[in-house]
């Protein structure tokens, strides 16, 4: 064959093809592919040994035993629940399990800054060294020269040792303005007092529960210890009817095995409802009721107040169901109420924190198995007497009226703020914003550079999660008590301390006569000298896997002291925590006729319970012209977005359903016939007004929804951290109305009057 | 390959995951995050580009409140059992992903993926996942990528691979010590671990006595889109009928 131009070019094309039609190409393909998967491009993240460090997760007031799988010791890749702990037992909820982007997030403040321009201005923030930082505001708290309302404070989470050293430099530095940020467990502290005439929260032997009715608490979404919860309510093996009264179809309700619709906020008058029930129908325990006092007018309060009729139409469920449900609570034994909406922590009135207990009482499940009970604290050793006298704790201070107060006359020359974000939430935080301009100075104490710190003229950069030192004591509603030491699981990253660190030697720096109330070289020292208490007391035992998932069954399990020495607790506490499972669940109770109270009487001694009787629920409970605000907005707490104002983690953020966020917008759950009426559609842009102010959301319409009820997740909003959470969403914080309760000046809140209309 | 087409394996890993105990938690699907460094975005808005190997739907029946309900329904890689591959191994060029003959699970070579997205489109679950991006862990976030999973750049696809490396490290361990198999709880891929109210179970389909091979056969047990021949080794436990309906799309 001639070789012409078009021959070669045949041939070629024709060589091509063939090749095609063979498998040369594909192997070809395949073995560039396997040649080249090794090459320098990729990212290999550096190696090391794995190892693991046990510590207890900060990330809420939970109180979980995590393992931290790390590399070299150096580095955190990943969160697991410690087995032997006995709260979380081998699990972690989705918070935990994102806690090293709490650890590595971008927000982290690295150093000491202060403020050297404006209030607010990121930019302008110095750093500053650790001595003269503590050095200056040390000088500003001497300065006061103890008169205590020169000097103001915002505090964390209960349950942490930090958090009471905290409360300590406040008083001994003579202020009795310390805020603790709410929470439900502040009426039901004084609930317990008045009825109990124990002052602490609820706590609920869940494990041996048959019956659990939940009072709109989000039970699945973060509500008290959250693994514990889900450990304990799915470990019975299905035995466990638990029913979930709220006003939407919540991940709660949706597990539950019945769920009771109702109005927003009626849950306590539900309860109530149910209570009169059970009380005409003589299926009270005798035993209990016959040994308690006050029933007697409970019962006529009942009667008057609660006739079903009245609480099937502000409740909206119908008679029979109020009655289904009251018998079913009744019937089965043991059966328990629980209280605390959302994550257990949305503050409330006395009058519903003892709607629930006195429910809980008629059916003899106070201080009895399967029953709730004031929580129990371990048996550290207090914090030596303070020589300056200590305020009135005992009567709390309405800290909406304090910012009230400070925002129409002059504010404390000193505002200091711990592990709290009060410029996001949850109370009031355009009132706080409001405040802050009249105060001199600002510190805060905190890890992230949230809407608090920004605005701070110090902030002291406390070690986060995984990297600090604390202590942490019984967790929300666990019914035996716990302490653990949350120890660091890693090196410090940054040029950070403890907050119990930080707090000491604020302490020391702020003149003699303060610091001789902290007589401890180190933080350290100091939680080793409350340690010493549970040495003391011969009980309990530091946990093991074996004892723990004994516990979590419903073993009547008894332990002994494992430890003959601090040194040796200590060192045991670096792997469990000490807990006392055998501690009995009755209450010794303390109250004026030493029996269980069903009325308010017993608070006169602390200057509340102006009414003899039972407290009622508050009048006219929301502002607002019903014509113009038609609606009523609800929070939304989320087990995944954390709460004490916390900011999320990206992969947190990143699990938001396109329903509940989309780019910048944050989505408000709306029923289809709510919607319809005010013509949006789904995805529609609206404006959400309440009386106190408004945000541009979008709409989702879910039959979850109640017809009525405009319902807005929290957690989002913010207008500080990073570009992973920073301007996404709104932020409910800024609209709901802030009630007082007038019975204990306490702050509650649960909603909003409300109209949505189109953008 | 399957059992049918190569060498007789005792081992087949599947998982069961029980929804009546599932309360949408999300800790298995952050667990899963973390545990695999997987990318995240600024904006994660559009969810077919956001990289969930583990993705929880929430499911409902339809109706109207108060009788509307959901359900929660964790889905991880199926790792199809069916056929001579799984669909999506059965279709990639290179052999990036392949179905283990020794232990079922469809494993993933990122490095070695040229990003055709072949698998994508082949596999009927949508469980796996693009790299439309490269990810970026920025600051110190990168401090927490684990060096146990290999990382992937910008075109690669990734999914669920049952935490293969876990067994790799539990297979490392029985050979230190001398052991001809692996504990079984030296091997639970992580959101097992992370679940805190046992929903999720995983072992050996074919040992009769594991949780997982006794569970399969439960009344309540059903498997996703099985009208299919893909057999799935992820089996479900509802009692709810619609939700096991939902799994054919049946309303």
């Amino acid at each position: 064959m001639k070789l012409t131009r078009r021959s070669f070019i045949k041939f070629a094309v024709g060589a091509v093809g063939g090749i095609h039609l063979t498998p040369l190409p594909w192997y070809l393909m395949d073995d560039a592919a396997i040649w080249s998967q090794n090459w320098w491009f990729r990212q290999v993240p550096k190696k090391g040994a794995l190892t693991s460090a046990t510590t207890v997760c900060t990330l809420c007031p939970g109180g979980c035993g995590i393992e931290a799988g790390l590399i070299s010791e150096k580095r955190a890749i990943g969160i697991s629940g410690n087995t032997s702990h006995p709260v979380s037992m081998g699990a972690v909820c989705p918070i935990g399990a994102s806690g090293p982007q709490f650890t590595y997030g971008l927000s982290r403040v690295k150093t000491p800054l202060k403020q050297t321009g404006k209030r607010g201005d990121r930019s302008s923030f110095k750093k500053i060294g650790w001595d003269k930082a503590i050095e200056e505001v040390g000088a500003k708290l001497a300065s006061l020269g103890g008169n205590g309302e020169r000097l103001a404070a915002v505090g964390g989470a209960r349950g942490s040792l930090s958090s009471e050293l905290f409360s300590r430099l406040i008083w001994a530095l003579g202020s009795d303005n310390l805020f603790r940020v709410p929470s439900s467990a502040d009426s039901e502290e004084l609930a317990s007092l008045a009825m109990t005439g124990v002052r602490a929260p609820f706590s609920y032997d869940l494990v041996n529960s048959r019956y659990v009715l939940s009072l709109g608490c989000g039970v699945f979404e973060g509500w008290g210890s959250p693994v514990w919860v889900h450990q304990t309510l799915f470990g019975n093996n299905g035995e466990t009817r638990l029913v979930q009264v709220d006003s939407r179809m919540s991940p709660t309700a949706a597990a539950a095995d019945r769920w009771v619709a109702v109005e927003p906020g009626t849950e306590a008058v539900f309860a109530l409802g149910m209570a009169n029930v059970i009380v005409q129908q003589g299926l009270y325990d005798r035993g209990f009721v016959g040994s308690a006092s006050g029933f007697g007018e409970f019962r006529r309060y009942l009667a008057e107040e609660y006739p079903l009729d009245f609480v099937s139409d502000l409740c909206g469920v119908e008679p029979r169901e109020i009655v289904s449900v009251a018998r079913e609570f009744a019937g089965v034994r043991p059966a328990v109420a629980l209280w605390g909406r959302g994550k257990g922590s949305m503050p409330d009135t006395l009058f519903s924190a003892m709607a629930a207990l006195a429910l809980n009482g008629l059916v003899g499940s106070v201080g009895a198995r399967g029953g709730v009970l004031p929580t129990p604290q371990p048996p550290l050793a207090d914090w030596p007497d303070l020589a300056e006298v200590a305020p009135s704790a005992q009567s709390p201070k309405s800290y909406l009226d304090f910012l009230s107060s400070i925002e129409a006359a002059s504010g404390p020359e000193v505002l200091l703020i711990n592990q709290a974000n009060p410029a996001y939430g949850p109370v009031a935080p355009a009132l706080f914003k409001k405040a802050l301009a009249k105060v001199s100075t600002v510190v805060c104490i905190g890890s992230y550079m949230d809407e608090t710190a920004l605005s701070a003229d110090y902030v002291l950069p406390a070690d986060a999660f995984l990297e600090t030192l604390d202590g942490a004591v019984t967790p929300r509603g666990m019914p035996y008590p716990v302490f653990s030491l949350v120890s660091p699981a890693l090196e410090r990253l940054y040029d950070t301390k403890p907050a119990g660190e930080i707090i000491l030697r604020l302490a020391k720096a702020a003149g003699d006569s303060v610091a001789g109330g902290f007589p401890w070289e180190n933080w350290e020292e100091a939680l080793k000298a409350r340690a010493q208490g549970i040495v003391e007391s011969k009980r309990g035992a530091v946990s093991d896997e074996e004892t723990a998932f004994a516990v979590a069954e419903g073993k009547g399990v008894k332990v002994a002291p494992n430890f003959g020495d601090l040194d040796e607790l200590w060192g045991k506490l670096g792997e469990s925590a000490w807990f006392d499972p055998g501690q009995k669940l009755a209450v010794d109770f303390q109250t004026n006729s030493g029996r269980f109270t069903f009325s308010a009487a017993g608070l006169k001694g602390i200057g509340l319970g102006k009414k003899n009787g039972f407290p009622r629920p508050l009048d006219a409970p929301l502002s607002g012209d019903p014509k113009k605000f038609p609606l009523i907005l609800v929070p939304v707490e989320l087990l995944i977005m954390p709460g004490e104002s916390l900011g999320a983690a990206p992969y947190l953020v990143k699990m938001l359903r396109d329903d509940q966020l989309t780019h910048n917008d944050v989505y408000a759950d709306v029923s289809p016939r709510t919607a319809k009426k005010l013509r949006l559609k789904q995805g529609a842009m609206a404006r959400l007004a309440t009386p106190q102010g408004a945000l541009i959301v979008r709409v989702n319409l879910t039959e979850a929804a109640r017809p009525g009820v405009v319902y807005l997740p929290v957690g989002l909003g913010h207008t500080a951290y990073d570009k992973f959470l920073k301007n996404k969403g709104a932020n409910p914080y800024e609209v709901l109305e802030f009630l007082k309760d007038k019975e204990t000046n306490e702050v509650s809140w649960w909603g909003a009057r409300a109209s949505l209309s189109k953008v | 390959m399957s059992e049918e087409h190569g060498p007789k394996s005792n081992i087949r890993y599947a998982m069961v995951i029980d929804l009546d105990k599932c309360t949408g938690c999300m800790a298995c699907a952050v667990a899963c995050q973390e545990e695999n460094n997987q990318a995240f975005y600024e904006d994660e808005t559009n969810k077919n580009r956001s990289v969930t190997w583990l993705k929880v739907f929430k499911l409902d029946n339809q109706k109207s409140y108060p009788g509307y309900e959901e359900q929660f329904l964790p889905r991880p890689c199926q790792h199809c059992d069916g056929g001579h591959d799984a669909p999506c191994s059965s279709v990639c060029p290179v052999n990036a992903t392949k179905r283990s003959i020794y232990t079922g699970i469809v494993s993933q070579i990122y490095p070695r993926c040229i990003g055709c997205r072949y698998c994508m489109a082949a596999c009927p679950y949508h469980a796996r996942y693009f790299n439309w991006w490269d990810p970026d862990w920025p600051g110190d976030l990168e401090k927490e990528l684990s060096p146990l999973v290999s990382t992937r750049m910008r075109g690669v696809v990734e999914k669920c691979t049952f935490c293969n490396h876990r067994m790799m490290q539990a297979k490392n361990k029985a050979i230190m010590n001398g052991e001809k198999g692996i504990d079984p709880d030296d091997y639970v891929p992580a959101c097992l671990e992370a679940c805190p109210t046992g929903a999720i179970v995983f072992g050996n389909l074919k040992d009769p006595d594991s949780d997982v091979a006794k569970l399969s056969k439960s009344k309540r047990a059903f498997r996703l889109l099985s009208k299919l021949p893909t057999k799935p080794k992820v089996y479900y436990l509802s009692s709810r009928k619609w939700v096991r309906d939902l799994a054919d799309h049946r309303r």
